[in-house]
């Protein structure tokens, strides 16, 4: 093999694999039979270890055994309301044993499931529910104001099929309700044959879209089992393992929480959104539920560095810590690597377009100084990561360029939206026959020692505590406003526990002086709480370099300036 | 509230209230509707938000925060979060505040 190649090739190992370029032949990823689908990892351990927890949250959980009966039934629910495999399956529901059933039983049914935000606004989560087109929807108490406002923007078109997790069906504008829990429970518990191979869709994230309008990503079960497969061998996961379940199930990392779980056989712990505000209550529940894997997205690490929750010593039955979503500053990692030594840290990297994760960097000895960049380094089994400059040539080391990814993980494509896949996904010609490379639209570099780097964005994507945001999508909600005339949202890196914050210039479409607090208001019914943005200045005009473009730059320098008045 | 044991205690948990939802609506560009809705559960409140009313908290009424031993729930409320700081600062700092 080629030393420069960018490829990996299975089995996985924690060395670290040599940067490469592209002109080496694609590469190859851990096996997974092109039968094999993600369910039947429940299954499997259903078989193995039927009493043994495979998921909890507080005081409740549920045996491999119980999942997989429970998922049995609702697919077959689900089947019998009249959903075909390859419909998609969404769901309202909050981080819950009930919403991981939900999931399983999606796929057992042959469906793609389609996570809600129950936090988003209705009007937007409308427009992810008009492009999913989902045959069913499924919700519970828990979510019913949620979807009795979805029910409400949606009410001009057919009525929307939901599927009730609880007894007490409700009647609602929009909504019709095809079955409730206890038909669910009335369902024999045994098998269903699928017949879906591992190229067909296994989940849609919806991502946020530039122009607007909320796109979704198309994963396969093959792109999943890859991913899991790599990681429960590296990270040497297995049936002891308890492991976090923290990310919403919006986010593609919970993916990993979950399905990395059933393959090990190990026991996942969701944790309680309400404590993510409360970084001492979030401590605790890491010391209670005696976790051997936590992963999170890097903010909530600095978070509780903020507060210094972490003591010394702390969590000791922690084995591994992992994140992914953003940059984790360095001295944040310091901190934890400091209070928490027993444990093995392990920062992730990749877009959703590529399933969870592309690259990984396992950090080995607590870095020298806090100014010590960390890389998100070498390639996952199966991925590669290329360097390539405008005419996909690798550049050569410690020059940036665009990021792209081949390999295993790569989406089919978007939902319905043949044109952005296109544009975000390439087929090049490679020696050995074309070769599909996706294009993430960060910037970076190969360092000296032959680690990627993660250097910025050559767009407007943002990323603030994990979530991925454009811009666009904000400015786009900003002027349907009836006050707004014109708006510019800008990121602002602050460092330290801010981390990128988001900052909007605008301009009030009539004379009399906009709020800010009644613009964010007004804000907040269309895009979700992440999206909102904490800095605000209102203005005459927005400035604009000499071509006429708004000056992006001379407004973040306006807000990094000590410009900003105090009341 | 009298519970502050000051004849005045009213008067300057009134008047922090007023200073407080002040910070919210111009600082953190928060409109919370009154100073008894609930900030955390009303999802106006995130951790970056709840960390810059800390900070300015900290700044506005020079009165230093222990954050390892905070009980984040004082700050759910205007009148919670006022409670807070005149329970530290004996009301001294409304005046101050007034004043500036």
């Amino acid at each position: 093999m080629n030393p420069l190649s960018l490829m990996s090739t299975a089995p996985a190992t924690l060395e670290p694999r040599p940067a490469l370029s592209l002109g080496t032949e694609p590469a190859r990823g851990p096996s997974v039979e092109s039968a094999e689908l993600l369910h039947e990892l429940v299954a499997a351990q259903a078989r193995v270890r039927p009493d043994a927890t495979a998921v909890g949250m507080g005081e409740e959980s549920i045996t491999y055994g119980e999942l997989d009966d429970a998922t049995n039934r609702l697919a077959r629910r689900l089947r019998y309301s009249g959903c075909e495999p390859g419909d998609r399956v969404a769901f309202l529901l909050h981080k819950s044993i009930d919403a991981v059933v939900t999931i399983v039983a999606t796929l057992k049914a042959g469906c793609p499931y389609v996570p809600l935000d129950p936090d988003c606004p209705a009007w937007r989560t409308a427009k992810t529910v008009r492009s999913a087109d989902p045959a069913i929807v499924v919700a519970n108490t828990g979510t019913l104001a949620s979807l009795k406002a979805l029910g409400s923007e949606l009410r001009d078109g057919p009525p929307l099929p939901v599927a009730w997790m609880d007894d007490d069906r409700p009647r609602l504008e929009g909504i019709e309700v095809a079955f409730a829990r206890r038909d669910v429970d009335a369902e024999p518990a045994s098998e269903l044959p699928c017949d879906r191979n591992g190229d067909d869709p296994a989940y849609i994230f919806f991502t946020s879209g530039s122009t607007g309008a909320p796109k979704g990503v198309v994963i396969t079960h093959r792109n999943v089992l890859s991913f899991v497969r790599w990681g429960v061998d590296t990270l040497d996961m297995g049936p002891e393992d308890r492991n976090s379940g923290h990310a919403p199930l919006h986010f593609d990392l919970s993916t990993f929480d979950l399905f990395g779980s059933f393959a090990a056989g190990a026991s996942v712990h969701l944790v309680p959104p309400e404590t993510n505000l409360h970084p001492r209550r979030l401590a605790d529940w890491i010391r209670r539920t005696a976790v051997t894997q936590w992963f999170s997205v890097p903010s909530v690490l600095t978070y509780m560095e903020h507060f210094g929750v972490v003591k010394e010593r702390d969590f000791p039955s922690l084995k591994r810590l992992l994140w992914c979503g953003e940059v984790l500053p360095t001295p944040t990692l310091i901190h934890w690597m400091e209070r928490v030594p027993h444990a093995s840290f392990t920062n992730l990297y990749g877009p959703t377009e590529a399933t969870v994760a592309s690259s990984y960097h396992t950090v080995r000895t607590i870095p020298a100084s806090g100014a010590d960049p960390l890389p998100i380094g070498t390639p996952c089994g199966g991925e590669s990561l290329l360097v390539l400059d405008d005419g996909l040539e690798p550049v050569p080391r410690s020059v940036v360029g665009n990021l792209y990814i081949e390999g295993t993980g790569l989406s089919p494509g978007y939902w319905r939206d043949a044109e952005q896949t296109e544009s975000a996904f390439l087929t090049v010609s490679g020696p050995v026959g074309p070769r599909r490379i996706y294009r993430t639209g960060d910037l970076a570099r190969v360092g000296d020692d032959g680690l990627v780097y993660f250097v910025g964005r050559n767009d407007t994507q943002v990323k603030c505590r994990g979530h991925r945001i454009e811009l666009g999508e904000i400015e786009a909600a900003l002027c349907s406003l009836d006050a707004v005339r014109e708006a510019a949202v800008v990121a602002l890196h602050e460092g330290g526990f801010e981390g990128t914050v988001l900052a909007c210039a605008v301009v009030p479409a009539h004379d009399e002086a906009a709020e800010p607090a009644q613009l964010r208001r007004d804000l907040s019914q269309l895009v979700p709480p992440y999206m909102l943005p904490s800095r605000w200045r209102v203005e005459n005009e927005l400035p604009r370099n000499r071509n006429g473009k708004v000056d992006r730059r001379r407004i973040q320098e306006d807000f990094a300036g000590p410009k900003e008045k105090n009341p | 509230m009298t519970a502050l044991g000051r004849g005045d205690g009213t008067s300057s948990q009134r008047q922090v209230e007023e200073r407080v939802a002040s910070i919210f609506l111009r600082r953190l560009h928060l409109d919370v509707p009154d100073r008894d809705t609930d900030v955390i559960d009303a999802g106006l409140l995130d951790s970056l938000a709840l960390v810059q009313l800390l900070a300015t908290l900290e700044r506005e009424f020079s009165v230093s925060m222990d954050l390892e031993n905070l009980d984040l729930d004082d700050f759910r409320t205007v009148s919670s979060t006022a409670r807070f700081i005149v329970g530290r600062t004996g009301g001294s700092s409304a005046h101050e505040a007034l004043g500036g």
